[in-house]
């Protein structure tokens, strides 16, 4: 029996001891993060921190702390020169950048032309994600003038060059660190003019940042640490947000919004962004080619209903096809271009186009995307009244891009953004040139000549009024169906002041948040 | 011996290399293109064929397959599409949480399990018997994630006792290794009641009862010894079960593991990182089923003394020629 209960002692110390050798008890990263720093909690991971290769806003939200553009919105969304103090046009396709003097990198090294130049360069020579931001730069006729100014070439006039240098993926970054640590981003490269530096990245974990002591904002940051954590799950983050987890909580889903608003010490801060979601419709398949049988579905559809549904008081209805403030907005288009349920209209449309009796059509959505179910669900009760037996096809993520992409589909709800605040980065994905093109596959000329036309107009006033032209034409082909204007949210403890949501890019600036005093 | 692990050994390469030709055509047949998910919805054509021509993805099936085939056997699990950094290395910083996760949920299972088991067992019908049945009933039927937002409902919003997410000291894994724990042990729980059951009948455990050993004894020495091969069987099942199949515990902890990293680069169609991830995951399982196979020699003379005769029958066959 002695012999017994010493083997169980054994087993147990073993396990204890197994348990400490794992590291169930500490873990270092956390211990040293806990003194004066902001806890923030993003949707996912970054999955790199090179500035300059990755489209998504979580990689934004992490990495734009430790880079920075050379151009930011302010609060009224007007453009400004950041690391770029001022720049002119030569001529319409070439822009001098007079850079920032002063500005000093994390290892020291001070900003200068030649860092720009490497920029650009890495990302158009390896085809990074970036390259978005800098395909139309022609980087063999770029030209370091001086260390503090830079000559911009592109193939041509572009018209929102200088938006998208505004862009998170456009960050710059340090020359020197990227080319001695070889390209390794944990081990040496990951070196920016942003107000914090890189102290330790845990994949799929966190993101550990101090303050910057050399940053040039004088007064910023206001946390000597700043803890970046990764939770995925909505209703995890949720809790997070209402049980003091972190200081600020991104995204908190439509769902989980009345619960977070009512835990104490907690403020949800929201904003409309800049993603419009639209039901889409192929122009190309019968028989929406046909455009009395979609005005058919436009009259059929109650689309502040479905977004009622869907969201509750999530987000806004969508009053226009861009969002407020977007460059290429009209107040007017909503009253006389967006469609008003009238069932009789409907039919009347469908008869007329030899479909008396009726039609089928169906429209995929992505799983993952419960409120478009959800909207998908609600159109097909509405069609239903008109005659439209609507198939809803709720398919995985990956599969619903692939089948829309490849524009198999009838109708889809997808968003367009407009980050850089004008309408054509919406209007372009409308373009042959983009990959979306297939999902409406609109051959419209004139609206193809005018958007094209907007792309190289350098003058505003025209540049925005031919956004305006193409949009109309369109609303006019019963083409899209403006839904929702989507919202950008994040729950900020009492306990600190200054956040603000970035809408752009959805890349909020922590420099400013400061505690409470 | 020496022959069966040899044996072994070299079916495992064959299962390793099979499950990669699974893994490969599974994911060449799966519907996206990773360059839209690397460029996002601004992408042109034009950029899209670029990244093609950078990754070999317009590359035919076999020429493709032929690649990640000879990748592997030189042990290269190849560069993640959105890391950019090899896979072996982003596996490996997320393997620890999984193995603690896994192995924490396992030794739980392992002693909540084996001792309700055999209490169930010994006082059969009993009052124990009939609320451990149906502990391990809920146990094995409840859905992890549903369980998992519940504890953390009780323990971390209502409560405050423990934190929801994270994994940085013991108190950040109370919650996920007990979700775990608790589904592990059911299972353990039901096959160490069945098997003790059968084996507590047996001539030789009324023999020591008649020869005056004590009830511990006989229950411990004599009967677990003798149920422990099933026993095993599902320990290891439920530890290779638990590798790969943490994802929603992980997902609603927000713990980096593996499990969750690979259902991130599905969505993402990071291919060689779903192929390297399932072949880690499976290289484990491998390992631990072969573990297991050693443990039954070890556990019962019967096996190992097997293994003994056929050795010896070798010899003498020889001797005879």
């Amino acid at each position: 029996m002695k012999r017994k209960r010493t083997g169980i002692c054994w087993f147990l110390a073993a396990v204890f001891i197994a348990m400490l050798v794992m590291g169930y008890f500490s873990d270092a990263t956390a211990a040293a993060a806990r003194a004066d720093k902001l806890t923030v909690i993003l949707s996912a991971d970054p999955a790199n921190l090179d500035p300059n290769d990755s489209d998504s806003q979580t990689h934004y939200q992490a990495v734009r702390n430790i880079y920075e553009t050379l151009f930011v919105y302010d609060d009224n969304y007007n453009l400004t020169p950041w690391l770029c103090e001022k720049y002119e046009y030569q001529d319409d396709s070439t822009i001098i950048l007079h850079l920032r003097k002063g500005v000093k990198f994390h290892n020291g090294d001070e900003f200068k032309a030649n860092d720009v130049y490497f920029t650009i360069k890495r990302v158009i020579d390896n085809k990074l994600a970036a390259m978005v931001e800098f395909s139309n730069i022609l980087i063999d006729k770029c030209e370091i003038i001086d260390d503090y100014t830079f000559k911009l070439v592109t193939n041509g006039p572009v018209a929102t060059q200088i938006p998208l240098l505004e862009n998170p993926a456009a960050e710059i970054m340090n020359e020197r660190a990227y080319k001695e640590a070889n390209g390794d981003f944990v081990k040496g490269a990951c070196v920016g003019t942003g107000p914090f530096q890189f102290v330790s990245y845990a994949p799929g974990d966190q993101l550990l940042l101090k303050a910057f002591d050399g940053y040039w904002r004088e007064g910023e940051p206001h946390f000597d640490n700043l803890l970046i954590r990764f939770i995925s799950d909505s209703a995890s983050r949720a809790i997070e947000a209402e049980t003091g987890g972190a200081d600020i909580v991104y995204d908190i889903g439509a769902k989980n919004l009345e619960s977070v608003s009512a835990a104490k010490g907690v403020s949800i801060i929201a904003e409309v962004g800049t993603n419009t979601s639209h039901l889409l419709m192929n122009t190309s398949v019968a028989p929406l080619d046909n455009d009395l049988v979609r005005q058919a579905v436009w009259y059929g559809v109650d689309a502040k209903m479905a977004v009622k549904l869907a969201y509750g008081d999530f987000g806004a209805v969508a009053t226009d096809w861009v969002c407020p403030g977007i460059k290429g907005s009209n107040p007017d288009l909503a009253a006389n271009y967006f469609p008003a349920r009238d069932v009789e209209k409907a039919k009347k449309c469908l008869a007329e186009a030899g479909y008396a009796n009726g039609v089928e059509l169906e429209i995929v959505v992505p799983s993952n995307n419960q409120e478009r179910c959800d909207m998908a669900e609600v159109f097909q009760a509405q069609l239903a009244e008109v005659g439209i037996k609507v198939k809803v096809n709720i398919m995985e993520s990956s599969a619903w891009n692939a089948y829309i992409l490849a524009g198999k589909q009838q109708m889809t709800i997808y968003g367009f953004s407009a980050a850089d605040f004008e309408a054509d980065r919406a209007l372009v994905q409308f373009m042959p040139t983009s990959v979306n093109y297939n999902i409406c596959k609109f051959d419209n000329k004139e609206f193809q000549e005018i958007t094209a036309k907007s792309f190289v107009t350098l003058d505003e006033n025209e540049r925005f009024q031919l956004y305006r032209d193409a949009i109309t034409i369109l609303m006019k082909n019963h083409v899209t169906i403006p839904l929702w204007f989507k919202a950008l949210n994040a729950a900020v403890k009492n306990d600190v002041t200054g956040f603000k949501i970035s809408r752009s890019y959805e890349h909020h600036y922590l420099q400013y948040v400061a505690p409470s005093k | 011996m020496a022959r069966f692990i040899f044996n072994r050994l070299i079916s495992m390469i064959f299962v390793l290399l099979a499950t990669l030709v699974i893994i490969f055509t599974l994911m060449y047949f799966v519907p996206g293109d990773p360059a839209i998910s690397l460029l996002g919805e601004n992408a042109t054509i034009e950029a899209v064929k670029d990244i093609h021509t950078k990754l070999g993805l317009d590359d035919p099936y076999l020429v493709r397959l032929g690649r990640c085939l000879w990748d592997f056997v030189h042990a290269d699990f190849g560069i993640s599409y959105r890391s950019k950094t090899p896979v072996f290395g982003e596996i490996m910083a997320r393997y620890p949480t999984t193995l603690k996760l896994t192995l924490g949920s396992t030794i739980l299972g392992i002693l909540i399990g084996v001792s309700a088991g055999i209490v169930s067992a010994v006082k059969q019908y009993s009052i124990f018997d009939r609320v451990f049945t149906t502990i391990s009933l809920f146990g094995a039927s409840a859905p992890s994630f549903w369980l998992a937002m519940v504890l953390v409902l009780i323990f971390s919003l209502w409560l405050g006792w423990l934190p929801a997410t994270g994994s940085y000291e013991l108190k950040y894994w109370l919650l996920p290794v007990f979700t775990m724990g608790l589904q592990c042990s059911a299972f353990i729980m039901r096959m160490t009641r069945s098997s003790m059951l059968e084996v507590i009948r047996q001539d030789y455990v009324r023999t020591a009862r008649a020869k005056g050993q004590t009830e511990m004894k006989i229950i411990i020495n004599h009967a677990l010894r003798n149920a422990l091969i099933p026993i095993l069987t599902v320990t290891g099942m439920r530890l290779c079960g638990l590798l790969g199949g943490s994802v929603l515990v992980e997902t609603v902890f927000a713990l980096p593991g593996i499990g969750k990293y690979i259902l991130d680069s599905v969505s993402f169609q990071d291919y060689p990182v779903v192929q390297g991830g399932v072949m880690w995951i499976c290289f484990n399982c491998v390992v631990i089923t072969f573990i297991i196979d050693m443990l039954y020699g070890a556990v019962d003379p019967r096996i190992r003394s097997m293994y003994g005769v056929k050795k010896l029958s070798r010899r003498q066959s020889v001797k005879e020629v």
